[in-house]
């Protein structure tokens, strides 16, 4: 610890708080809390232990979810008018560049040997959920964006490893100093052509802060445990383990990349510019990424791929214009099989220091039913009661609001046979959000209503003006949509002054918006009276 | 109070407390004095806190139907709901303001006066940690305060470990910036008056 933690710790024990509980307020509460839960319904859920089961890491798992949405979302805006070049689709161009990094270990043969090097750089200071209170007590254009920007950015490199039973599980590595300053790491990793056997290990200095590694009968794995120091797990594997048949999957530098974001979700293309590295290697530089809710692409991955080759050299990720980290390739050789332990044990225990990996699951998203999400939601959601009739498939999702914990977010996606997909999106961030820009514009005021239905729903249309219309892409793309320019999107505002917004993939005629909007039903309501 | 439900394992009260009312009201006492007190240590106010935990667990009641988890992570998501519940109160009490203003104008005029006076100290510490942001205010009570472990500071704010030892650096340094503008130069040992 250091030193003014501890003078700190000091300090507060020699001051006298007033915090003794009071006997009397928690035997009062206690009687209030009972009555409210006498009142409150029981509900008992069949399926809670199946469940349980599960969603053993819900939280972790929902969250990778919703760091790949946002991922895809920071992006959200997939522009034409930007220069984006579809010529390659992205995710072909990053299959290529695995398929062409597989020669790295095949050529070579014996074992290969590849080090890499990680630089991360210091990302902003403040969260989303600072900005989202910030922007709720005095709401400006500037904090605005900053909000935006910040609910749509990530700070973690995606870094995979192999499980006992052959499975990739997703880490996130990320930089974690008390220091300002950029950190480099090295990336080393080896491999087996002829028994599959591998091992990589993630090091600053000689400071180990992650490995995976199989020799043959066991899997390693080395992360940062309890108070930052390493925990070394060696698991047998499974009869269904087996090594994937192309390393670069898995080891390669863009593997992390390619394994976090779905293929439909891949950004595009923006630009593409050629360069020569400092050892005279020609490469042509891919600018992955989308158009802001501004139209700028200032949240992006370039990818430097050799001209010759079509192997990656280097990756550099930018967040909001600002370098969040560089992947650069430094040596692929082979070395004596006698120079190669597999077995991580031997590697020591000691302090992680200012860096860590942190482990999350695969990354997974949770379809809840409209009975599931009335009762997880902690204000009132809404469903329609009859479905959009040019749509098919309902899903909810379930996602994380940890701006508004312990409040959920769903999403309810259709899509449709004619493309006009629908996605009608909830939850309490939505209310505070909106609710700050209903404060300094008094929605309906200064722009008229579109639709006020019987059922006392309030509906707002978003016109196409540049920047107003960030939302209808995010819920789309999140959604698995392809945004369509002549999409649509209504702010609503609900009886019960809760904020939901319905993003719609093209143009629908005024009666049915009308429909869609009088259908609308509290979800508790429906689960009573589905007909 | 049923006394198989008081020796009941943490794990085991959270289950038996979806069906029974003496169980919620067992794993309630259980948590009742660590909330109250983290929320007196986050607003400074016995009485506040009182209040703001009361609000906590009627959220607990309202929600406990959707939690599903353990009793390390019924903690964490406890003082999750606390966290949010304390920086809601901040966001919208115009009592912060005041209250900072009147922190402002005590340690003004003690500058001169003793620092082995307690009040001074407390003055001279409420000032500091309400001036921080509230993500900075709420590691540092959870870690100082409340003791608790770096890595659950982490489940509870829904960061990494390692993100958080890097917050709670900048937070010390902060602090340790508005204790010397406000007099203190030294904290081991005793406190000085600079």
């Amino acid at each position: 610890m250091a030193d003014y933690e501890k003078q700190f710790e000091n300090f507060i024990r020699g001051i006298d708080l007033d915090d003794t509980p009071d006997p009397k307020h928690r035997d009062k509460l206690e009687q209030n809390l009972l009555t409210v839960l006498a009142k409150t319904p029981r509900r008992p859920n069949p399926l809670r232990e199946i469940w349980r089961t599960i969603m053993n890491s819900r939280m972790t798992k929902l969250c990778a979810a919703a760091a790949v949405l946002i991922l895809v979302a920071t992006v959200g805006w997939l522009s034409s008018k930007h220069g984006s070049n579809q010529q390659i689709p992205s995710f072909t161009l990053m299959a290529r560049a695995c398929a062409a990094e597989r020669t790295l270990f095949y050529d070579i043969g014996g074992i290969t040997h590849i080090a890499n090097e990680i630089i991360l750089y210091p990302g902003p200071e403040r969260d989303a959920g600072e900005l989202l209170s910030d922007l709720e007590s005095d709401i400006t254009k500037e904090k605005n964006i900053a909000f935006i920007k910040s609910w749509l950015s990530h700070q973690w490199l995606p870094v995979y490893s192999l499980r006992a039973d052959g499975k990739p599980r997703e880490h996130r590595l990320e930089l974690a100093g008390h220091t300002d300053e950029a950190v480099t790491i090295s990336d080393l990793a080896w491999y087996d052509t002829a028994t599959g056997r591998f091992a990589r290990v993630l090091k600053t200095g000689d400071q180990v802060l992650f490995a995976n590694a199989y020799d043959g009968e066991s899997i390693y794995l080395a992360t940062n445990g309890p108070e930052g120091r390493l925990q070394i797990k060696q698991e047998l594997v499974t009869d269904e383990f087996q090594v994937p048949d192309n390393p670069a999957d898995f080891l390669g530098i863009a593997a992390g990349i390619r394994g976090s974001i779905p293929r439909e979700h891949f950004p595009p293309i923006q630009d593409v510019t050629t360069e020569t590295l400092e050892d005279g290697t020609q490469v042509r530089v891919y600018k992955l990424g989308f158009a802001d809710p501004w139209g700028k692409v200032d949240t992006y991955y370039s990818f430097k791929i050799d001209t010759e080759t079509d192997i990656i050299d280097e990756i550099e990720c930018v967040v909001d214009g600002e370098i969040t980290s560089v992947h650069r390739r430094m040596v692929a050789k082979t070395v004596d099989s006698s120079e190669k332990s597999w077995n991580l044990s031997e590697l020591s225990v000691a302090p992680m220091g200012y860096i860590s990996a942190r482990i999350d699951t695969d990354a997974d998203t949770n379809i809840v039913t409209i009975q599931q999400m009335s009762q997880r939601a902690t204000s009132p959601v809404y469903v329609f009661a009859t479905d959009p009739s040019w749509t098919y498939d309902r899903k909810i999702y379930d996602l994380p609001d940890e701006m508004s914990a312990p409040a959920h977010m769903f999403a309810a996606t259709y899509p449709a046979k004619d493309g006009r997909d629908v996605v009608l999106c909830q939850g309490e961030t939505f209310t505070r959000y909106f609710s700050a820009i209903d404060k300094a514009l008094e929605l309906g005021k200064s722009v008229p209503w579109t639709y006020v239905s019987d059922n006392g729903f309030k509906a707002l249309h978003q016109s196409d003006k540049e920047g107003e219309m960030w939302w209808t892409k995010f819920a789309l793309k999140s959604s698995g949509f392809e945004p369509r320019a002549n999409r649509v999107g209504y702010i609503l505002i609900s009886p019960a002054n809760t904020f939901s917004v319905i993003a719609i993939n093209g143009p629908i005629s005024e009666q049915e918006l009308q429909e869609l909007i009088d259908s609308l039903i509290n979800a508790k309501d429906y689960v009573e009276s589905p007909d | 109070m049923d006394s198989a439900i008081e020796g009941l394992e943490n794990n085991d009260l959270i289950v038996q407390a979806r069906t029974s009312y003496n169980a919620f009201a067992s794993l309630y006492r259980r948590h009742y004095d660590a909330i109250f007190k983290y929320c007196a240590h986050r607003l400074f106010d016995r009485h506040l806190a009182e209040d703001v935990t009361s609000q906590v667990f009627l959220k607990v009641v309202e929600n406990f139907h959707s939690f599903e988890g353990n009793e390390r992570q019924f903690h964490n998501w406890l003082y999750r709901i606390a966290t949010n519940t304390v920086n809601e109160h901040l966001r919208r009490s115009v009592r912060q303001k005041t209250a900072l203003g009147i922190f402002r104008e005590q340690s003004n005029n003690i500058k001169n006066s003793t620092f082995e006076d307690c009040t001074t100290k407390l003055a001279i510490l409420k000032q500091a940690i309400l001036s921080l942001k509230p993500r900075y205010q709420t590691i540092i009570t959870l870690r100082f305060f409340e003791n608790i472990k770096i890595t659950e500071i982490a489940e509870v704010v829904g960061s990494s470990p390692s993100t958080v030892r890097s917050q709670l650096g900048r937070a010390l340094t902060k602090l340790r910036k508005k204790m010397v503008a406000a007099g203190i130069t030294k904290l081991a040992g005793g406190v000085d008056n600079g």
